[in-house]
């Protein structure tokens, strides 16, 4: 009877390891797909507001950005999210401190469509972040891959980089860009993502400012945009919870400020009784 | 002579009252005020007006804690005692109402955040056992 267990136990492990191997979200040889959610809009900053719950919403892709198929690759956390009218990524990545250039550039590449074909990105969101923690955001029209500066800056895009232990540092990049619009009416220079289609984004990394030659290694994901109707207006708690805040110390405000009255009263009534 | 010296004696007892009675006013004046000031710095920190939790910052996030739930504490002491001076000026004892009434808005005041909730609830607990048992 023993046995028999210990059998089933032995057959059953590599099917557990199987079915989490294909649910697992990491990023193989065939690019990921993801469906971005929508939630609370963060701020375009490089940082992560905790207390304000920034990114909460949306659950974490491990994705390893490669040079070839032998590099072990660059593992980053990736986040993608779809709120209003904009399209929210947050990239983060650790790095021992010998292996940190004197930039860090990571650089999302669009798709005009789901295709991977390399002439079919024509738009690059990157941002630079320099070692003295300065960073900056460029948008690029790719013309046969060649980058060309725009003239109209779209989307936004942030970096900051922290210390996490003696020897690793952290880096975040947040970017933002405009879902069915742009900054031109008649804009030849963005990939304008429309809802409901799909997108294959190239997310590049890199340490040298010169494009495309400068990114070393990278990795597609398609992303699947949330039709306009699908996207769901959470409700603004921290609103919420600040008109009950207000609404309360309101009432506590009046109640003070008729205790001083009575205060006052008090007095007057002291000098009546000593007269 | 024995006459002169007892009214004197009267004039002495009504000048103390005077000014027990002034000192007494004094404190409630006083108390209400401090309470007041802390009940502003506990709407601005409480409501998230002002912050000094910076870059999550582990000493920062404990500092702006302590100010949150301290400024609640002192808003309950410094209006009990105001509000306790001035029952006795009125000859009254502070009800369990009045009192239940200040605990109330004390602790509403952390409806934000329920560690400083939890906290302002010990602490109130506390000050209210010892007013209770060790004040008259």
């Amino acid at each position: 009877m023993k046995r028999n267990y210990t059998k089933a136990l032995l057959l059953s492990l590599p099917l557990i390891f199987l079915t989490l191997f294909i649910l697992s979200p990491i990023s193989r040889a065939a690019s990921l797909s993801i469906d971005p959610i929508s939630g609370k809009a963060p701020i375009v900053d490089g940082l992560i507001d905790v207390s304000a719950d920034e990114w909460e919403e949306s659950m974490f892709y491990n994705l390893s950005l490669k040079s070839n198929e032998n590099d072990p690759g660059l593992r980053i956390d990736l986040k993608v999210m779809q709120i209003e009218k904009n399209l929210y990524f947050l990239v983060q990545y650790e790095l021992e401190s010998s292996y940190v250039g004197n930039n860090e550039i990571i650089g999302l590449l669009i798709s005009e469509s789901s295709s991977e074909l390399i002439e079919d990105f024509k738009d690059a969101k990157i941002v630079n972040i320099s070692n003295l923690n300065n960073y900056t955001y460029s948008d690029y029209d790719i013309n046969s891959n060649f980058f060309i500066n725009d003239m109209y800056l779209d989307g936004e895009g942030a970096a900051t980089k922290e210390s996490i232990d003696s020897d690793i540092i952290r880096f975040t990049f947040e970017f933002k860009l405009p879902i069915n619009e742009s900054l031109v009416d008649v804009n030849d220079e963005d990939v304008i993502l429309e809802y409901g289609s799909s997108y294959a984004f190239n997310i590049s990394h890199g340490n040298t400012p010169i494009y495309p030659q400068g990114f070393i290694r990278s990795n597609i994901i398609t992303l699947n945009l949330l039709e306009h109707e699908q996207i769901t207006q959470p409700l603004d708690f921290e609103l919420i919870t600040l008109v009950t805040s207000i609404i309360i110390f309101g009432i506590v405000g009046v109640f003070y400020v008729f205790y001083l009255y009575r205060i006052i009263l008090l007095k007057n009534k002291l000098e009546r009784i000593r007269l | 002579m024995a006459k002169f010296r007892k009214k004197t004696m009267k004039n002495r007892k009504t000048k103390k009252r005077r000014l027990n009675e002034e000192y007494a006013y004094r404190t409630v004046i006083s108390s209400a005020i401090l309470g007041g000031v802390f009940f502003i710095i506990s709407l601005f920190f409480n409501i998230g007006i002002v912050s000094i939790a910076f870059n999550q910052n582990t000493y920062l996030l404990i500092g702006d804690f302590f100010i949150k739930f301290l400024s609640i504490i002192l808003f309950f002491l410094f209006m009990t005692i105001s509000i306790g001076n001035y029952k006795e000026l009125t000859g009254k004892p502070v009800t369990w109402k009045e009192l239940v009434l200040l605990v109330i808005f004390s602790l509403i005041q952390a409806i934000t955040d329920g560690l400083v909730f939890a906290f302002s609830l010990m602490g109130i607990f506390i000050l209210v056992i010892y007013l209770f048992f060790l004040q008259e």
